[in-house]
């Protein structure tokens, strides 16, 4: 679904990834760690389009189709989700609006008819019972005045609404309380199906004891230096990064 | 340049002179004589005045225009306010058309144009043309005063609360003509009023219309006025209002320029009684070579008023904005709270706005801010909803919407909210 080869993007002329490779195939989960500033970020925004972060070499396939050539919302058309661990606030846009209007232009692109208001209604309600976001959220500006947890719960909302094909989610868990955690864990499984995947990054082992990966991959200076089963993230949590840091000097 | 300058000055005024009596006469030929005198002492505005620095009238003052009665007919449907039930009184080339307007006079309040005023009213009328405009010595309202095409004026009783709106429409037709028309109101004391303007060319075709708009909002009274600018690439439209506050009155005024090729307006307020409140709100959104220009002044008089000022611009193409925005707080008017933001966002590169707060403040207990940004979309915003799929026409189109929109849900009256949402829609403007 996803192959990166040997990516190496900058920003502002400064050097982040460095040469990263990563497989994603349908169905799979796929979790990120990796210490503050190591590129994880930076690796989404890549993924997304985000046009200040320059790619100066490698390649990135998305269903057999090259990436980097393709405009954010078409990205996101083809099924690319971003999660941000940042969500922007947006005074005077609508959540529910623009999130209209943005399913019908993926539907568009995808060659589907407008959704009628009325099944829209009811996909809104549907899906955001399924990460318990209060009705009166849905209604306000783009996260303005949302409290953290709201922001990342509105997150996977509109991914729930959206339906990508592969969602990354950035930092999905930072900012949660533990009960909202299980609720957005909850509302990531219940997505989960054979033909979608998922790159989660995060901190915390936590996060991966609801949504347990098949691959946990740790990103250090722009590269990707350890793979392996959901154990390595149990590693991660009990010895932190350092001997991960010192097989990179010994290499 | 200087004889150029003065003889066309004179010839518009010699041209004028010899083509209409002002409407004003009838109430009194004394005020547009004097304003003739006035005429006479003022150069015709040009960039080297200060005032209009960033607007050039040699467009206007090149031309030669032309006062003209409209014997066309025109569909003027698309001007109408779908469903608000108003009052209309229409304006064609400045000229009053009965046929076209629905005017109800009852007791407690009287409309009629200045020729049909009499008695009592005519005083009143007299009283308010004379008080509001001989203060001002701008060419433009000495100009609209000394040849009036055709003037309203309204009175509302006092303690009458008129519950249908009255919508003036202000159009045009026919090739380089000039309008000069006038409304003239008192709303009295206790009372409360829905006023709606609205300004368009019914044929694109050149012409200018140079209006004045005064009104007294008496003690306690409260006025809502939405004004909404129509006009085509072609028009040249210069606006002059006075709104005069006493005591404990409330007043808002929403600015809507949706069009206009060259536009000057010129709003002006005094808050000439305590307790006052004054809301000023504008959005402007000059595209292709639109020039709008926003003039506003707030004379704080007396004390303990407040004033709240909002203007917002999207400019579009080879667009040009001008926002002049003046608070004066007198000697007398302490524990005045005045507030002004102007903002302005730059779709193009090719995009100007000039923009200049100019607060003079006289009186040491008040609390005055005012503010300017003009800049570009937040990148951002604008990732974030094309990461959702948003095109991104489309999410700068969300984007401006909601920008302006914070302009355009101050506006009260829904239905006029929901004609201009349409019609910006229709432009391409809205989402
Ligand atoms: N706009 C920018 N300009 C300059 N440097 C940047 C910019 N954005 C990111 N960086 C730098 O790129 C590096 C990688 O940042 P990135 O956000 O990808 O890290 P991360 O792995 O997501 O970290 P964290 O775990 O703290 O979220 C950091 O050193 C950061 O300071
Ligand atoms: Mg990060």
């Amino acid at each position: 679904m996803l192959t990166i080869k040997n990516l190496y993007s900058t920003i502002d002329s400064k050097q982040i990834l460095r040469g990263l490779n990563l497989e994603v195939k349908p169905g799979e989960v796929h979790a990120i760690m990796g210490p503050n500033g190591s590129g994880k970020s930076t690796l989404a925004s890549v993924l997304a389009g985000r046009e200040e972060y320059e790619v100066t070499d490698g390649e990135i396939a998305f269903n057999g189709k090259n990436l980097l050539e393709l405009a954010p919302e078409d990205r996101a058309r083809e099924g690319i989700f971003l999660a941000f661990q940042y969500p922007v606030e947006i005074p005077g846009v609508s959540n529910i609006n623009f999130l209209k209007a943005a399913l019908n232009e993926i539907r568009n692109y995808q060659g589907k008819e407008q959704i009628s208001a009325k099944d829209f209604l009811k996909l809104v309600n549907e899906k955001s019972k399924l990460v318990e976001l209060d009705g009166q959220l849905t209604n306000r500006s783009v996260n303005e005045g949302f409290s953290g947890g709201e922001k990342k719960r509105n997150e996977i909302f509109q991914m729930a609404m959206l339906e990508p094909k592969l969602a990354i989610l950035d930092e999905t868990d930072s900012g949660l309380d533990i009960d909202a955690l299980r609720i957005v864990a909850n509302g990531v499984n219940a997505m989960r199906s054979p033909e979608r995947s998922f790159i989660v990054i995060t901190h915390y082992q936590r996060l991966l004891d609801y949504i347990v990966p098949d691959f946990v991959h740790v990103l250090y200076k722009g590269r990707i230096v350890k793979s392996g089963s959901k154990e390595l993230a149990l590693d991660l949590e009990a010895k932190g990064y350092d001997w991960i840091k010192e097989e990179e000097v010994t290499q | 340049m200087e004889t150029i300058a003065t003889s066309t000055k004179e010839q518009l005024l010699y041209s004028l002179e010899t083509s209409i009596v002002s409407s004003i006469d009838h109430l009194h030929p004394e005020i547009s004589a004097s304003a003739k005198e006035t005429l006479k002492a003022l150069e015709f505005p040009s960039t080297r005045q200060e005032e209009w620095k960033y607007s050039r009238t040699t467009r206007i003052s090149s031309e030669s225009w032309e006062v003209r009665k409209s014997s066309a007919t025109y569909d003027i449907s698309s001007f109408r306010i779908k469903d608000i039930d108003a009052d209309e009184i229409v304006f064609i080339n400045g000229f009053f058309c009965p046929d076209l307007s629905t005017v109800r006079n009852n007791g407690a309040i009287s409309v009629l144009p200045f020729s049909q005023l009499d008695g009592q009213l005519k005083q009143q009328a007299l009283n308010n043309i004379g008080s509001e405009t001989s203060r001002h010595n701008s060419f433009f309202t000495a100009l609209n005063t000394a040849y009036c095409t055709d003037g309203i004026f309204f009175f509302v009783q006092k303690n009458t609360v008129v519950h249908r709106p009255i919508h003036f429409l202000f159009l045009q037709e026919g090739e380089r003509t000039l309008a000069m028309p006038r409304i003239s109101g008192i709303v009295g004391s206790g009372s409360k009023m829905h006023i709606v303007t609205s300004y368009g060319s019914l044929d694109q075709k050149k012409a200018w219309n140079n209006a004045v708009i005064e009104i007294t909002i008496e003690q306690n009274a409260s006025l809502t006025f939405d004004k909404v600018q129509l006009e085509g690439d072609q028009n040249f439209s210069i606006i002059n209002e006075f709104f005069r506050q006493h005591k404990d009155s409330r007043f808002s005024i929403s600015t809507l320029t949706v069009d206009g090729g060259w536009v000057r307006n010129n709003l002006n307020i005094f808050l000439d009684g305590t307790h006052c409140e004054s809301h000023l709100n504008g959005f402007y959104l000059p595209r292709g070579n639109q020039h709008i220009d926003n003039h506003t002044l707030v004379d704080h008089l007396l004390p303990h008023c407040e004033s709240n000022e909002l203007y917002k611009g999207v400019i579009y193409d080879r667009g040009k904005a001008v926002f002049n925005g003046k608070v004066f707080v007198r000697p007398d008017a302490q524990k005045t709270n005045a507030y002004q933001n102007n903002a302005n966002i730059m779709m193009s590169d090719d995009a100007t706005v000039n923009t200049k707060p100019e607060l003079e403040i006289y009186a040491d207990d008040v609390k005055c801010s005012h503010g300017t940004t003009t800049g570009r979309f937040d990148e951002s915003a604008l990732f974030y909803l094309r990461a959702r799929g948003l095109g991104e026409e489309s999410a700068r189109k969300m984007l401006s919407s909601a920008f302006i929109g914070e302009v355009l849900n101050k506006v009260d009256n829904q239905f006029v909210r929901m004609y201009v949402q349409d019609i910006l829609t229709t432009r391409g403007l809205w989402v």
